[in-house]
């Protein structure tokens, strides 16, 4: 998606001045280049390209604790990693599951919520700058302080929740919010949405607002419901940027850690894989069993996201 | 089919700028009426508030007998054709077309007939399965009245429609566009800034200016009897000429001082300065480009020095300078005209406007 | 804007959306009234306004936690890290925007396929790495923060294609370097950008958590967010919650008052960069 967006701005922009170093000034230019290029591609081949590629070889190794060294180990950090995920050992189960969980909320809650949010704000209602100006609040508040003072609000003794709720006489409602395993992963996902929707509703607003007024004006001559107006003429035009944003939040799934180890720890069932990845290299020493989760989550996410993004090219391809 | 009345209009934006000021017209059933003046002219928001899509401040908009200030857009029964088309570009030109009437429940067998009956008219057959951005501006802008027709509307609402189009396309469809009226015989509301357009379509044209109408009248009179400077000015290319000039009344008699000469005038303007009572008084004088013909040297005739001599084929322009004043003159094609000649021209007097100087207003009127 | 909402549903939206908004701001508000409280006040009740303001809290918050030295710790690792990351993302997007040369284009794919991979899986190896290079620490963290290939680069990249190269060739032609070229001409006309990517970079390395949380190990060291986190963790077991809650305000009110201040800027430069997660 990303990739054909970039391609897509780099046809257009085919600049045709640029200067041919082969042909035109030479040494110096030649020499500014290797200058300015220097750091950026060694920063890139040894925080991306090695990284990865570590990643793949660790994930075949395992670490001598008396040594301190890597050694060669087969497929023995997947097969653990499999039997894991059976076994539901560690929770590692509920965290695979949970990665998928996630995905089905960024893509079919996250999204659908900011494109209704953001096609009502581009109606200027009443305080629509406020409303676009609080929603975005979590997105320049460190996650640190907004999961904390979610905490706050939903804790079981003095939080903001509870007391709300003993208050209006729903005394048997209330409960320890973020250590029920029967609540706590709901709550983090009411949280995920609570602070997800502020960035998507920005740039879904962005394209909306970029719709020709006069196609929303003809539309609503020909006597069109603003259902209809939704469904018929807002989503078809901002559809690119529905796709961008799915797929963002799709690929965001499979990196979901911080969420649940900062409201529970990553208990009562709020883990996700990359959180135990996390755990295991923090915990000291199973960069294997750690690596062979990211590469598995790596290819998964991959195949997920193809299969996402197929689905809304499909669209795509009819719309256009 | 239906008349439009528009009654002391008004539309102001933040209570201070006034687009559109005390706004009277009636349109009749199935006129062809051309609203047109400079851009910034209120011409638009007057379209968009006939449409419903402006809210109007002050006055009332009949639609036949019923009026509408409060009516939502899609209940007044009009369609409206944009300047940029407004083409739903993720429909098929069949969607397109359809769209408005699917949303009005209508069945699928009269949709398919209305749709494909518009697509006849307009030759558009072929393009129903494409999407508009494979068509052409002229093919676009052909859907974009598909899409009026098949509403078979009351009133037919046009901005600029025009615009967008190449100058041969758009002496094309302005043709098409007349038939269209003719075929369609329901009431047109048409937009332009372009004064050929409106003067070739229009029944009546209404020339704005600053927010505030100028002149409703049919093209012929526009252009012969302008109301004010600003509508002589307007109308016609190349502009009418306008020098200062001085006129005298003495003993019931008329006569215009201009350029050292005393012009006596005919009769039929002295009757009516007499009726109406005329005073002495500086002048704008207006003189037509085809209004002053190339003479001999005579008592009558003035004395121009050629700037440029445009040769258009059939005719040509001459830009000359009368003292300092710039002068166009329409002449039939000669070609020993040339810059830095001197001539002598003669203006015919009984074509000739004059308005006061001070409020532009003509004199005749 | 197209068609407008119906009485009712607009009402609904309203209130719907002053509910969510309410969501979002009051937990900030009770934070801010209850640090005001003494702990007993705040535990014999939540909801009452505080007998009287006492910033009792505040001084201790100041006073007993390193919150100082994190907010220093935070100031420098931002301004060092933004600085870095925006040159070197807006001199890599200049050189593949507007030089032509042979690995132009790999270069540039490679900076894509870098950012689409997921990075959280490659935490074992990073770490090992910045363990035995010994970047265990700030160092470690404004290194990482010095990316030229980055979402950044993207951004600045479509800038430097927008940008008429008639302007280089005219100092080119007055003898102007290459440098002084990018520098004095080109990086200055991409000054949208460069607004849009150093707010969101600044915002990011502020806000950033995980990475100094493993890197930061000095106690003294800390950004506020590790050192507010790490406060979090410590009042478990103290219970004072209400000094919590004024370090809690003191770190957010710096970031409140910018956004209020610069929030069309920060929402502008945001809708820049959209591309970024």
């Amino acid at each position: 998606m990303i990739l054909s967006d970039i391609s897509k701005i780099e046809n257009k922009n085919k600049d045709k001045k640029a200067i041919d170093v082969k042909s035109h000034k030479l040494n110096k230019s030649k020499l500014f280049i290797i200058i300015m290029l220097a750091w950026p591609v060694a920063h890139w081949l040894v925080f991306t390209l090695f990284m990865n590629l570590q990643t793949l070889v660790y994930s075949f190794q395992r670490l001598n604790r008396f040594t301190g060294k890597m050694r060669f180990a087969g497929t023995e950090n997947y097969m653990e990693l499999f039997e894991k995920i059976i076994n539901n050992t560690a929770s590692y189960g509920i965290a695979f599951r949970n990665t998928f969980l996630w995905l089905g909320l960024n893509v079919l809650v996250i999204v659908p919520l900011s494109l209704v949010v953001a096609y009502v704000l581009s109606k200027k209602i009443p305080f629509h700058r406020f409303f676009n100006a609080v929603l975005f609040i979590p997105n320049i508040i460190s996650i640190v302080i907004l999961t904390m003072v979610w905490s706050f609000a939903w804790a079981p003794n003095q939080g903001l929740v509870n007391e709300l709720l003993t208050r209006l006489g729903l005394e048997h409602l209330t409960r320890v919010w973020l250590g029920d395993p029967k609540s706590a992963l709901i709550n983090v996902f009411v949280y995920c949405v609570w602070a997800g929707i502020g960035f998507n509703n920005l740039i879904l607003s962005g394209a909306i607002a970029k719709i020709p007024k006069e196609i929303l004006e003809s539309a609503e001559l020909d006597g069109i419901s603003n259902w209809q107006e939704f469904i018929h003429i807002v989503i078809p035009s901002v559809w690119p940027t529905i796709c961008t944003v799915t797929i963002l939040g799709a690929t965001a799934a499979f990196r979901v850690f911080l969420h649940p180890q900062l409201l529970t720890n990553g208990q009562y069932g709020t883990s996700t894989i990359a959180l135990k990845v996390v755990e295991e290299v923090l915990a000291g020493g199973s960069y294997g069993l750690a690596s062979a989760a990211g590469i598995t989550m790596a290819v998964l996410g991959y195949i997920a996201v193809s299969i996402i993004k197929k689905f809304l090219d499909k669209r795509e391809k009819e719309w256009s | 089919m239906a008349s439009i009345t528009l009654k002391n209009i008004y539309k102001k934006y933040d209570h201070d700028v006034t687009a559109v000021e005390d706004l009277n017209l009636e349109i009749k059933d199935k006129e062809f009426i051309v609203l047109v003046g400079p851009s910034g002219c209120g011409k638009t928001t007057t379209l968009r508030m006939v449409a419903g899509l402006e809210e109007i401040t002050q006055g009332e908009l009949y639609i036949e007998e019923r009026k509408v200030n409060d009516v939502a857009p899609k209940d007044r029964d009009i369609a409206m054709v944009f300047q940029n088309y407004a083409l739903y570009p993720h429909m098929t030109v069949y969607d397109n077309m359809a769209f408005g009437l699917k949303i009005r429940k209508m069945s699928k067998e009269e949709i398919n007939d209305r749709v494909i009956n518009a697509a006849k008219i307009l030759g558009i057959e072929e393009y129903l399965k494409r999407k508009p951005r494979a068509l052409s501006g002229g093919q676009r802008q052909r859907v974009a009245i598909g899409r009026a027709i098949v509403r078979d509307p009351k009133v037919f609402l046009m901005d600029e429609p025009l615009s967008n189009l190449d100058a041969k396309l758009r002496n094309e469809m302005r043709t098409e566009i007349l038939k269209l009226h003719k075929r369609l015989n329901t009431t047109f509301i048409y937009v332009t800034h372009d004064q050929t357009e409106a003067m070739t379509l229009g029944d009546r044209i209404v020339i704005m200016k600053d927010g505030v109408v100028h002149q409703v009248d049919t093209p012929q009179n526009v252009y012969e009897n302008p109301s004010n400077v600003f509508v002589a000015g307007f109308i016609g290319t190349p502009q009418m000429n306008f020098f200062e000039a001085e006129l005298k009344c003495e003993d019931d008699n008329y006569f215009v001082l201009f350029n050292g000469h005393t012009i006596n005038l005919s009769k039929e303007y002295i009757e009516k300065f007499k009726s109406q009572n005329v005073k002495s008084q500086l002048i704008t004088l207006g003189v037509r480009p085809e209004c002053i013909t190339i003479t001999d040297k005579s008592q009558d005739s003035y004395e121009v020095n050629v700037d440029v001599s445009e040769l258009m084929g059939n005719e040509m322009l001459i830009h000359s300078r009368i003292n300092d004043n710039k002068i166009i003159i329409r002449s039939e094609t000669r070609y020993d005209i040339k810059t830095d000649h001197k001539i002598n021209i003669s203006l015919k007097w009984d074509k000739i406007h004059m308005f006061n100087k001070e409020t532009g207003i003509n004199l005749k009127m | 804007m197209g068609r407008k909402f119906s009485k009712p549903v607009l009402l609904l939206a309203e209130v719907l959306l002053f509910a969510y908004a309410l969501s979002l701001i009051f937990p900030y508000i009770w934070v801010l009234i209850n640090s005001f409280k003494t702990v007993s006040e705040f535990y014999n009740s939540t909801w009452s306004l505080p007998e009287k303001f006492d910033f009792t809290n505040y001084a201790r918050a100041l006073k007993e936690t390193n919150m100082l030295s994190y907010f220093k710790t935070s100031i420098i690792l931002t301004i060092i890290g933004t600085v870095l990351q925006v040159i070197c993302s807006a001199g890599t997007a200049y050189i593949l925007a507007k030089y032509k040369f042979r690995g132009n284009k790999l270069i540039y794919g490679m900076a894509i396929v870098g950012f689409l991979i997921p990075t959280s899986g490659t935490l074992a190896p990073l770490y090992v790495f910045l363990k035995d290079t010994g970047l265990f620490n700030i160092y470690g963290l404004v290194v990482m923060y010095a990316t030229g290939m980055g979402t950044n680069m993207v951004i600045f990249y479509s800038f430097f294609k927008k940008i008429s190269w008639s302007y280089a060739e005219a100092a080119f032609i007055d003898g102007a370097s290459d440098f002084k070229v990018f520098w004095k001409i080109m990086f200055p006309m991409a000054r949208e950008a460069t607004i849009a990517v150093t707010i969101i970079t600044a915002i990011n390395i502020w806000n950033d958590y995980f990475l100094p949380s493993i890197l930061l190990t000095n106690p003294e060291l800390q950004t506020v967010a590790v050192g507010l986190r790490s406060l979090q963790v410590q009042q478990q077991y103290n219970a004072t919650w209400t000094v919590l809650f004024a370090a809690v305000i003191i770190a957010t009110l710096p970031t409140i008052l910018i956004y209020i201040i610069f929030q069309d800027r920060i929402a502008k430069g945001f809708l820049i960069g959209g591309l970024k997660e």
